[in-house]
């Protein structure tokens, strides 16, 4: 990984370089994306919709399915790094107290750190550069594809190949379930907002930082309330592409480290009329276990999911270490 | 559309404007409503916010995109909303209590024939409407195809040509709706161009990239094989003195034989190449073709040896279809909402801004 993360540095680099040096301009690097991945990927889902009884929105499932299961390995890889990251946060906060005065020194002892315990800053930054054309690519063959308007029809004539069983599917069939996949739908828009709030709660990692506590409590609303928006106003062809990449990504999340600062009722709590209080990071390889946030995570036995909180009159009491027990499991050992 | 010397014209921000030809000054971009230049020019939609388009799934699109008809003192025109508008060609009033509304968004033109305007709606039915109450004709059942309609229907011998998205072209009697052949002329793609009617045979283009020849009587084909280029046929074809000239998207314009079907001979460089593609229809000015690409270049071609004869660009794409009238071409450019005048050797006479039009 560590040579694929130096060729798309690289790439980069050149890409940078070219731009600056006036050798090639946007105009070129558009053109380039659309021969790279617009016009395989749109191409590919026309041809993909002729094989599904002439169903886009099929061919879109199908495709974005088969685009997150090829990228999964990237998406997992980041979101690991996001995780060791947020491992080390306490210690990094421990050397910024320290060296609060000598900014060099900290820099030092950060990347010492990183070094020591195998974590890559920019980690979980190139997965996700990685994926990035690739869903940029998707993006627009659905605009493209899905545009009823006259200038979408014909600009499709730009980026099919002449090949006869692609150029046989046009114009696309936008009907797919009650959808019109090339009008806005406000029940997609719910869906849209519902499934990003979800993945955005999973993921976002709680901080003790009031000011980034207090940005990352309005982004939880606010990027799903404008995404809805946008579900109402865009194709529902993309809001499809939306909900299933959302759904594909929470599964993922859900792998990697759990339901996050997801609140899930467990069915013991929903029983005592008490919801369970997730950690902010699993603490062990427990990957996908709910636990619970702050202090309280120390001092209470959770079990393989669904632990219940810890609070006023719970059948809790302290162990001989002074941690919190659960008395029924007290009482069954006492058996 | 010119009518005697009148210019009426539509434009994306939802304005039918009547230029007056001979009061027209040519050293003035903005035209004056006093010096008689532009008679009226009644807002007949509203163009909208990006939002109020994409409500209806008409992300990015536009208004007006037909060209206008007059007929009967009267101006026709379709708009993108799906509504059909009469406006008195004199004053500019409204002639229909309200405009008829199709079940979909009108691309295409419309056709008006022995008081009956045809209009193709992308609900995928023709519409045939009473021009004297506005109203939906009586007898006469909207033709339904299998997919939506963008090509401006044409009216001959009480037949009206049309054809259709899902691949095929129509001909149905204008009095009863009923379907003329036997069945409709299937092709291998969307048929959006205007059908071209010389004498009893119809030219059409297809999104599978033939241009057909079928004879009007029976739609049986004309040719052995259709003419196949590199990409869609959009625009109308044009016929002159025993030659057909198609443009195509793959940015070629083609002469082709009206009786074979193959290449005709005349032209040094058949086709004829231009920088892009070329969505308008081309007009004949003399002996010269014009032909107008997307990239606002406007290109004059010698009829007889295919040759340029002259260029000029106005880097403002171009897609409605060129007219002509008394020697002179009128166009109108989309990005900067402007109508040009030119003259059959490129000269231009003057140009007119839409949006200074208030």
């Amino acid at each position: 990984m560590p040579k694929a993360r130096t060729i798309i540095l690289l790439l980069l680099v050149v890409l940078i370089m070219l731009l600056v040096s006036g050798v090639v301009g946007m105009t070129e690097i558009v053109a380039a994306f659309n021969l790279l991945l617009l016009r395989p990927i749109l191409n590919f889902l026309v041809l993909l919709s002729g094989y599904l009884f002439g169903s886009f929105g099929l061919a879109i499932v199908v495709l974005t399915v088969i685009i997150r299961v090829l990228t999964w390995p990237l998406t997992t890889r980041q979101l690991h790094s996001a995780k060791a990251m947020q491992a080390i946060q306490p210690k990094i906060a421990e050397l910024r107290k320290k060296y609060a005065k000598d900014k060099q020194r900290l820099g030092e002892e950060t990347m010492k750190l990183y070094k020591e315990e195998g974590v890559s800053p920019l980690g979980c930054v190139f997965p996700m550069l990685g994926q990035l054309p690739i869903w940029i690519g998707l993006y627009q063959a659905v605009i493209q594809g899905l545009g009823i308007a006259p200038e979408n029809l014909l600009g499709l004539s730009k980026q099919l190949y002449s090949w006869a069983p692609i150029q046989e599917q046009v114009p696309l069939n936008s009907h797919f379930l009650w959808l019109d996949l090339g009008s806005g739908d406000i029940f997609m828009g719910i869906l849209v907002a519902a499934s990003m709030w979800t993945l955005q709660k999973m993921s976002t990692q709680p901080s003790a930082d009031p000011t980034q506590q207090s940005m990352g409590r309005a982004m939880l609303w606010i990027m799903p309330l404008m995404f809805g928006f946008f579900a109402l106003t865009f194709p529902s062809g993309l809001s499809l592409y939306w909900v299933l990449t959302n759904l594909i990504s929470i599964v993922i999340q859900y792998r990697v480290s759990g339901w996050g600062t997801l609140r899930v009722p467990s069915l013991s709590s929903l029983r005592q009329g008490r919801i369970l209080q997730p950690a902010n990071t699993p603490q062990s390889g427990d990957i996908g276990a709910p636990q619970l946030e702050g202090a309280e995570a120390d001092s209470v036995v959770s079990g393989r999911k669904g632990a219940v909180g810890a609070g006023e009159g719970s059948p809790r009491k302290k162990d001989r270490n002074g941690k919190h027990r659960d008395k029924r499991k007290v009482r069954r050992r006492g058996r | 559309m010119v009518d005697g010397d009148t210019l009426f014209v539509g434009s994306m921000g939802g304005r039918v404007v009547r230029l007056e030809l001979s009061a027209r000054q040519e050293d003035k971009r903005v035209p004056s409503k006093s010096d008689g230049e532009w008679v009226w020019a009644p807002e007949v939609e509203q163009a909208g916010s990006i939002f109020s388009c994409a409500q209806g799934g008409q992300f990015g699109a536009g208004v007006l995109y037909g060209a206008p008809v007059v007929g009967n003192d009267t101006v026709y025109i379709g708009a993108y909303s799906g509504k059909v508008y009469a406006i008195d060609a004199e004053h500019g009033d409204d002639v229909w209590e309200e405009p008829f509304e199709t079940g979909g968004s009108i691309v295409g033109g419309v056709a008006v024939a022995d008081g009956t305007l045809f209009v193709g709606s992308s609900d995928g039915k023709l519409h045939a409407v009473d021009v004297s109450t506005g109203r939906a004709k009586r007898g006469f059942e909207p033709y339904a195809t299998g997919d939506e309609i963008v090509s401006t229907p044409v009216v001959q011998d009480g037949v009206v040509y049309f054809g259709s998205l899902d691949q095929k072209l129509y001909a149905i009697y204008a009095d009863t709706g009923k379907l003329k052949w036997d069945e409709p002329f299937k092709t291998g793609g969307g048929v959006a161009s205007k059908p071209l009617i010389v004498g009893e045979v119809v030219y059409f283009g297809s999104f599978d990239s033939k241009l057909y020849a079928v004879y009007a009587d029976t739609g049986e084909p004309k040719w052995e094989q259709p003419f196949e280029a590199g990409n869609w046929f959009w625009a109308e074809a044009l016929y002159h003195d025993g030659i057909i000239y198609a443009c195509s998207l793959d940015h070629n314009v083609y002469a082709i034989d009206a009786d074979s079907g193959e290449l005709a001979s005349g032209w040094s460089t058949n086709p004829f190449p231009t920088e892009d593609q070329i969505r308008s229809s081309p007009v004949i000015v003399g002996d010269v073709l014009v032909v107008a690409s997307e990239d606002g270049k406007v290109y004059g071609i010698d009829l007889e040896t295919g040759e340029e004869r002259w260029q000029r660009d106005l880097e403002s794409s171009i897609l409605a279809p060129l007219c002509t009238a008394a020697g002179k071409v009128y166009l109108h450019a989309r990005h900067d909402n402007t109508v040009y005048a030119f003259d059959g050797e490129g000269g231009q006479d003057w140009s007119v801004s839409l949006t200074d039009i208030k």
